[in-house]
């Protein structure tokens, strides 16, 4: 299942959270050698905050995780208008009705090839489900030449925001994505996905419970 | 409410002096409650006391980002055990349990000059010197060489490792000790030092874990000048000349050698030599060599091939 964490319900997810930014560190900078800081160990840039959302597959709140994404609300700081504007043909779309999703990022040890993608079908249904109940219509993100084609044909309705630039597997394009209930049931069927993948544990329900 | 510190108002905007004011009653407090153990070893007889105090008590201070008042207590700290105490309280409240903020050193037979501000599970500590682990541990090694904090899973750490040196982390595992980072410290004029925390039950929000990293140079710091201040006997300092020769003989050159750079004669070199082993009391060129690169007078970058 997928975990969507907020700053309402992150203290029931601090060991999730902390693997995550392990694996982050692991998969982004020991891996692919994109410049990013790791100060703790841990791979947290200037938009991780408890205002921004995390999906992290898990069992449970001290299960191995499996995978992640963040999602960032568009009306604060975020990557597409601070650093890939440049990508955009027009303004990047942003509003209270927008969140933009960086940094999928699965576990280290997972397997190359399919069960990647699948990670990746099951990542983007659990944005659509988080999307819907947030009230967001709209995502943004940015891939590279291999996750473009992926994203495109997951079943949600995406478009490209400009032209491709960069070179290789770091040509980068910014898309944007529609969220709305029949995206999520293409999303749903085309990744063999029965219902819903994620679980929202409010802290406030957690501790009443 | 224990919303992670998200939309309440950062510490220093709700007025720092009171912040302190009120910080510095509750250190006032621990000092006055607390009786220093026989023998002078800062083993942790109280932490446990703390730790509820700060769990189940609710800490007075509700803190919601870096607290600049701990530097200021630390610096006015007369012991080491003060310093231990505060630093403890800050990384429980963070949600560690456990924590050696040390020299690395046998924490059970430390030189005197050695920082040993530990929490641990006293049965680790005995296993630990017994088996003399502070030669192999592999986390001491990985500290002296980097800078950076690293977390005890990264598979980068653990990649290097031998044997026996996982061993000593598997049996660290066993008694609680298995999930956490350390926090290499390198201070001049100090033994090699770090600072391991081992995450609690109820996780650490990784957002303030480069909290501890502060708290943890801040507390060595404090309690490194804090030791040195009664051992160190008033340091001579190398002439410019001395400082010079030294250098060249750290970088290999005979004493005609560094005579001709200087434009000086071997004899003078050699009384130079001569002078700097008197003022730092070693017997060989070697030491004195040794002694100028951990005082600072001569410059690792300047002198390494």
């Amino acid at each position: 299942m997928i975990h969507i964490v907020t700053a309402e319900n992150r203290h029931q997810f601090h060991h999730a959270l902390m693997e995550m930014h392990r694996q982050r560190k692991a998969v982004f900078i020991d891996e692919l050698n994109w410049r990013l800081e790791a100060p703790e160990g841990l791979e947290i840039d200037l938009y991780d905050s408890p205002e921004a959302i995390y999906l992290i597959e898990a069992d449970g709140p001290r299960a191995p995780v499996t995978g992640s994404a963040r999602l960032l609300p568009t009306t604060r700081a975020h990557l597409l208008s601070d650093v890939f504007a440049h990508l955009c043909d027009a303004a990047p779309p942003s509003g209270a009705h927008v969140w933009e999703a960086t940094r999928f990022c699965p576990a280290p040890d997972a397997a190359r090839g399919a069960p990647r993608q699948a990670l990746l079908g099951r990542i983007i249904a659990a944005i659509m489900e988080a999307g819907v109940l947030f009230g967001i219509e709209q995502v943004t993100f940015v891939a590279n030449a291999g996750l473009a084609p992926l994203a495109m044909k997951a079943g949600w309705r995406a478009r490209a925001l400009g032209r491709a630039q960069g070179k290789g597997r770091e040509r980068l394009q910014a898309l944007a994505a529609d969220i709305d209930a029949a995206g999520l049931r293409r999303v749903r069927g085309l990744n063999g996905i029965s219902g819903p993948i994620t679980r929202f544990a409010s802290g406030d329900f957690a501790r009443a419970a | 409410m224990e919303l992670s510190g998200a939309g309440a108002i950062p510490a220093h905007q709700c007025g720092a002096a009171d912040f302190r004011l009120r910080h510095m009653r509750e250190f006032e407090n621990i000092r006055e409650n607390y009786v220093s153990p026989a023998g002078g070893a800062c083993l942790a007889p109280a932490a446990d006391a703390i730790k509820t105090g700060t769990t189940e008590g609710g800490s007075q201070v509700k803190r919601t980002g870096l607290d600049w008042g701990f530097a200021e207590i630390c610096d006015r700290a007369v012991e080491v055990e003060d310093i231990r105490q505060l630093f403890m309280r800050e990384v429980c409240a963070l949600g560690f349990t456990y924590a050696a903020c040390a020299s690395h050193v046998d924490p059970l037979r430390a030189p005197p000059q050695a920082v040993v501000m530990v929490d641990y599970p006293q049965a680790w500590l005995e296993h630990f010197s017994a088996q003399h682990y502070a030669r192999r541990d592999p986390v001491f090694r990985a500290a002296r060489r980097q800078a950076l904090p690293f977390q005890w899973r990264d598979p980068r750490f653990l990649s290097a490792l031998e044997d026996d040196q996982r061993v000593i982390l598997n049996e660290a595992a066993e008694v609680g000790l298995g999930e956490g980072l350390t926090i290499p410290i390198h201070a001049p004029d100090a033994l090699p030092a770090s600072c391991s925390l081992v995450i609690g039950p109820d996780g650490v929000d990784p957002l303030r874990v480069r909290d501890a990293h502060w708290y943890a140079v801040y507390a060595h710091e404090s309690a490194r000048r804090l030791l040195a201040a009664p051992l160190t006997a008033p340091q001579r300092r190398l002439a410019r000349r001395e400082e010079q020769c030294i250098e060249l003989i750290a970088r290999g050159k005979s004493d005609f050698e560094a005579g001709v750079i200087l434009g000086i004669s071997e004899h003078t070199v050699h009384n130079a030599v001569r002078r700097a082993m008197a003022k730092f009391g070693v017997a060989t060129r070697m030491q004195a060599v040794m002694r100028a690169l951990r005082n600072g007078d001569i410059d690792l970058g300047d002198v390494a091939p």
